[in-house]
């Protein structure tokens, strides 16, 4: 297994957030977590990423995780090179310069290397949070909502770079999504969450390409939602 | 047809500074005339008479030694301020353990401190550190709560990209902490070297029953001169001006502007 939660339990304040979580995702699988705001999604990815430690439970990761954050979290003081060599050079080493660039390539950054954040559309500081992201070469890739806060047309371009990220580099991906449209386009799974539990989890038997006109798409999606819902 | 350019409108506003930089000067010199002759008079010749009775020369050097002193506290006051946000950053307890305390410490003016540096330092024959003591004490505020408040301005989302991509600990604070905080360290320098020009002519000029501590500086020239030497005062006056200007455009603007960058949007 990549990723294993058993029994995992947290509490903020006397406040249940997770409770009675069981959930394995199998290397190079893509599980997307959909569900309310405060059903404990983002808590349970940042558990999963290190930066939470749960009350009760255990939490077994085969690798170190990357992490996509839902506001990019780029440092204002680095350019978009600086900022995806920014895992190797706050440990005094630099990053390969093939790697850097092939990274740059990929994430469809190139001439905006010199660039600062603030100098960057939304979707373009997502590319770069990506890219940070995929530098360390790490097996396990977590994303908070990452296009939560773009476009349409933004939001499609980045479902094709991650879907040909995660195929290439035979990624597990666990991401937390705020649209189940979104959810069932890219994922293997949608885990779906209600008031601190999994209230069921749903696998995506379709094919890649996926098209979000086919009815089988569209009765996942509406079989998802009323689940969501009710 | 006249177009306003960006370049036109920039060399436009320079000279306008440079007027209001110029007529500024001749307002608090024509101030610090007025008030000199007790009210009475303002005359030009008051002026001339500086460039023929004081040495410009000599009143910079001690211009320069004031500007040392004021740095080597500011640097301190640095040093101590990054001291207090590291541990802050490694236990975030001591900050609600220490802050109250500092709220109080700030507090207190810095005459309460004169008696406990004056006794001690005059007694060891250290007056320079008795000047020093008494400018951090001024100083040191500033730029700690400056540092302390950007701290709490850097995002959750910050903290936890640092410490998913290897830098924690020391490596967080030198990597991620102080240049985030930058801004408000050059905030809090700019009000931390306002306090050290109020509290010049106290530490360089001592005055306390039978004690009495000189230091060369332009803070001890004002005191002395004050009431006795006009041109003296007024050349003091105006060179204290002067480098406060000069400090304000070539240090504090531009790294104001160059702070910017680090800005979180």
């Amino acid at each position: 297994m990549s990723i294993t939660l058993e029994n995992v339990y947290k509490s903020f304040k006397g406040q249940e957030v997770l409770k009675d979580i069981d959930l394995e995702i199998q290397p190079s699988e893509f599980v997307c977590i959909v569900g309310e705001s405060g059903s404990g999604k983002t808590t349970l990815l940042k558990i999963v990423a290190g930066l939470l430690e749960p009350d009760k439970g255990v939490v077994q990761i085969a690798d170190q995780c990357s992490v996509v954050f839902q506001n990019s979290a780029l440092f204002p003081w680095l350019n978009v090179s600086e900022n995806i060599s920014f895992p190797f050079n706050v440990l005094g080493r630099n990053m390969p310069k093939t790697r850097l660039e092939q990274i740059i390539s990929e994430l469809g950054l190139k001439g905006l290397e010199k660039r600062y954040p603030k100098q960057l559309s939304g979707g373009q500081r997502q590319r770069v949070g990506i890219a940070r992201a995929m530098a360390l070469k790490r097996k396990i890739l977590l994303l908070d909502e990452p296009f939560s806060a773009l476009d349409v047309k933004t939001s499609e371009e980045l479902h094709s770079l991650l879907l040909g990220l995660w195929r290439t580099n035979k990624l597990t991906v666990l991401m937390v999504s705020h649209s189940i449209e979104e959810a069932v386009f890219l994922s293997d799974r949608v885990v779906i969450m209600d008031k601190g539990k999994i209230r069921r989890v749903v696998t995506i038997d379709l094919d890649r390409p996926r098209q979000k006109t086919d009815p089988i798409f569209r009765k996942y999606v509406e079989h998802i939602q009323a689940v969501v819902e009710n | 047809m006249f177009r306003q350019t960006k370049y036109h409108l920039r060399k436009h506003s320079f000279s306008s500074r440079v007027f209001f930089y110029i007529l500024s000067f001749l307002i608090i010199a024509f101030l610090a005339i007025y008030l000199e002759s007790g009210f009475k008079s303002v005359s030009f010749s008051s002026i001339f008479l500086i460039f023929k009775t004081v040495s410009f020369g000599e009143v910079s050097v001690y211009a320069l030694y004031t500007f040392l002193r004021l740095c080597l506290a500011y640097f301190i006051s640095l040093f101590l301020a990054l001291f207090v946000v590291f541990v802050v950053t490694r236990n975030k307890r001591i900050e609600n353990f220490l802050v109250p305390i500092f709220d109080i410490l700030q507090s207190v003016p810095v005459l309460a401190f004169f008696p406990l540096i004056i006794v001690v330092f005059a007694r060891l024959h250290l007056p320079e550190l008795a000047a020093q003591l008494v400018l951090i004490i001024a100083m040191f505020w500033s730029v700690l709560f400056g540092a302390l408040g950007g701290l709490h301005l850097i995002p959750e989302e910050i903290f936890d990209a640092a410490k998913i991509y290897n830098a924690k600990g020391i490596r967080l604070f030198f990597k991620v902490i102080i240049p985030a905080i930058f801004p408000n360290i050059v905030t809090g320098s700019i009000l931390s070297f306002g306090e050290g020009w109020n509290v010049i002519i106290i530490s360089e000029y001592i005055n306390y029953g039978n004690i009495q501590i000189s230091l060369p500086g332009l803070g001890n020239l004002l005191s002395v001169s004050a009431g006795h030497n006009s041109s003296l005062f007024l050349a003091s006056l105006l060179i204290l001006v002067a480098l406060i200007l000069i400090i304000d455009r070539m240090v504090w603007h531009r790294l104001t502007i160059y702070s910017e960058r680090f800005k979180f949007e």
